[in-house]
C-alpha cells in the first residue's frame, strides 16, 4: 500500500495531472486512493453519504492543486493530509466539534453482537479524533511518524507520544468491550 | 470506561515504539538486530510483542468501511472536462503572471479586515520551512490560529507574542513562525494559554 513503487506511480499520475491535465490518469489515482482513502475518512465523518461527498471534495482539491505538490513528500502524505482538513472542515460544518467527545460512538452495552471486526471498529471509535489520526494513519495507512506528522501539523514528538497513548487507550477499550461480551 | 492519562517518559514512549515498529517490519539493520537480541533474553519484551501483533492483526483485520463507490467519479466527470486547459508555470509569460497573481492574493490576505485562514479549497500547499537558514537558530516554532482568526489578527498576536509567520498555512492550517524572544518554557505556556492560538510547538530538525 505505501511502498516506493506506488509512490512512484502516484508522482508518475500527479505529474501528469499537474502538467497536462490528464483525466485519464487524475481516474487511476481517484479509484486508488478510494480504498486508501475512504475508510481513514470514514471514521472522522461517520456518515457514508457525507464521506463520499468529502472524499470527491479532496479528489477535487488534488484535481485543482496538482501543481503545487512540490515533490518533498510522498504523494499519499500530501494527499492525507489535504483529506484531514477537509474532515475537519466537514465536522465543523456539521455542527460537530472534532476535538470534542460529541460525535463519538461509544460503546452500546446493550447491542447484543460483539463481532471481532465490530470489537474494533468500537475501540476506534472510542478514541479521540487525535488518537484516531495517528492510529489510522501508522497502522492502515502504513505512514511514518514522520509523515503523520507533516499531515496533523504538529511535531514528530507529539505524533509519537499520541500513538503510544492511543495503542494504551485501545488495548483497554478493546479489553473492556471483550469483558462485556463475554 | 478507563481513562489511560498516566505520564510516561520520552524513554518509555521510545521503547514501546521499537516494539510497535520491530512488528511493523519497520526496524532495519542494527537496530532490529539489537532489538531481536535483547529479545532472546527478556521475558516481558517477548510478551510485548505478541501483545502488539495481536493488536494490529486485530486492527489490520478490520474491513474496508467507507470505501467510496467506484461511480462517483462519475459524478466528477463534467467538472473536470471542463477544467482540463494545460497548466504552463514554467513559460515564463505564465511564470510572471503567476508570481503577480500570488502577490495580489498575498495582499488580499494582508489587507485590514482580511479573510480568515485560506479554507481547504485556496490554501497555499507549500511545504513548512524547506529552507534551512529557517530553522538555524533553533526559534521555529509551528503555530495553529484559533479558527476564524483573520490576518490582521495574526498580525497583531505575532507582534503581541513575539514572533514573525515565515511560512504557511500548509494542508492542515499550520505556519512556520521564528520567534523574536526566547522560546523557553514560560513563553511557550503563555502562548498555549493565548485563546487565539491552537497550538504553538517548537519545530525540531534531525540533520539528514
Amino acid at each position: 500500500m505505501t511502498s516506493t513503487s506506488n509512490d512512484d506511480d502516484d508522482r508518475a499520475l500527479i505529474n501528469r495531472v499537474a502538467s497536462q491535465r490528464d483525466a485519464g490518469a487524475f481516474e487511476r489515482l481517484y479509484h486508488s486512493y478510494r480504498r486508501r482513502l475512504g475508510p481513514f475518512m470514514y471514521r472522522f465523518v461517520r456518515d457514508v453519504a457525507a464521506n463520499e461527498e468529502t472524499f470527491n471534495d479532496v479528489m477535487m482539491t488534488v484535481w485543482r492543486k496538482a501543481e503545487s505538490y512540490n515533490g518533498s513528500s510522498r504523494v499519499s502524505t500530501w494527499i492525507f493530509g489535504i483529506a484531514y482538513r477537509q474532515c475537519l472542515k466537514a465536522l465543523r460544518q456539521a455542527g460537530k466539534d472534532p476535538g470534542s467527545d460529541e460525535h463519538r460512538e461509544v460503546a452500546d452495552e446493550n447491542t447484543p453482537s460483539l463481532e471481532r471486526q465490530d470489537l474494533v471498529e468500537r475501540a476506534l471509535n472510542g478514541l479521540s479524533a487525535e488518537h484516531r489520526l495517528v492510529i489510522e494513519l501508522s497502522y492502515f495507512a502504513g505512514h511514518s511518524y514522520q509523515e503523520i506528522a507533516e499531515i496533523a501539523g504538529c511535531p514528530e514528538n507529539t505524533v509519537k507520544t499520541r500513538v503510544f497513548h492511543a495503542r494504551k487507550r485501545l488495548r483497554v477499550i478493546m479489553n473492556e468491550l471483550g469483558e462485556q461480551h463475554s | 470506561m478507563t481513562n489511560v492519562t498516566e505520564f510516561a517518559t520520552r524513554g518509555e514512549i521510545e521503547d514501546d515504539l521499537l516494539v510497535v515498529d520491530y512488528v511493523a517490519g519497520r526496524l532495519t539493520g542494527d537496530a532490529r538486530m539489537a532489538f531481536e537480541t535483547q529479545l532472546a533474553s527478556d521475558a516481558e519484551l517477548r510478551l510485548a510483542v505478541e501483545e502488539e501483533r495481536q493488536l494490529r492483526a486485530a486492527l489490520t483485520a478490520a474491513p474496508d468501511v467507507g470505501v467510496p463507490p467506484a461511480t462517483g467519479f462519475e459524478s466528477l466527470r463534467d467538472e473536470i472536462a471542463s477544467d482540463r486547459s494545460p497548466v504552463a508555470w514554467r513559460h515564463p509569460s505564465v511564470a510572471a503572471g503567476a508570481a503577480l497573481i500570488a502577490f495580489a492574493f498575498l495582499l488580499a490576505l494582508l489587507r485590514p479586515g482580511g479573510d480568515t485562514l485560506p479554507d481547504v479549497e485556496d490554501a497555499v500547499f507549500t511545504g513548512l520551512s524547506e529552507n534551512p537558514a529557517l530553522v538555524s537558530d533553533g526559534n521555529t516554532v509551528t503555530i495553529v490560529f484559533a479558527p476564524g482568526v483573520s490576518a490582521d489578527e495574526r498580525a497583531d498576536i505575532s507582534a503581541q507574542l513575539g514572533f514573525t509567520l515565515v511560512d504557511g498555512p500548509n494542508a492542515v492550517g499550520a505556519w512556520t513562525a521564528v520567534a523574536t524572544v526566547d522560546v523557553d518554557r514560560e513563553t511557550l505556556t503563555r502562548w498555549r494559554e493565548d485563546p487565539r492560538i491552537d497550538l504553538a510547538e517548537p519545530r525540531r530538525y534531525e540533520s539528514p
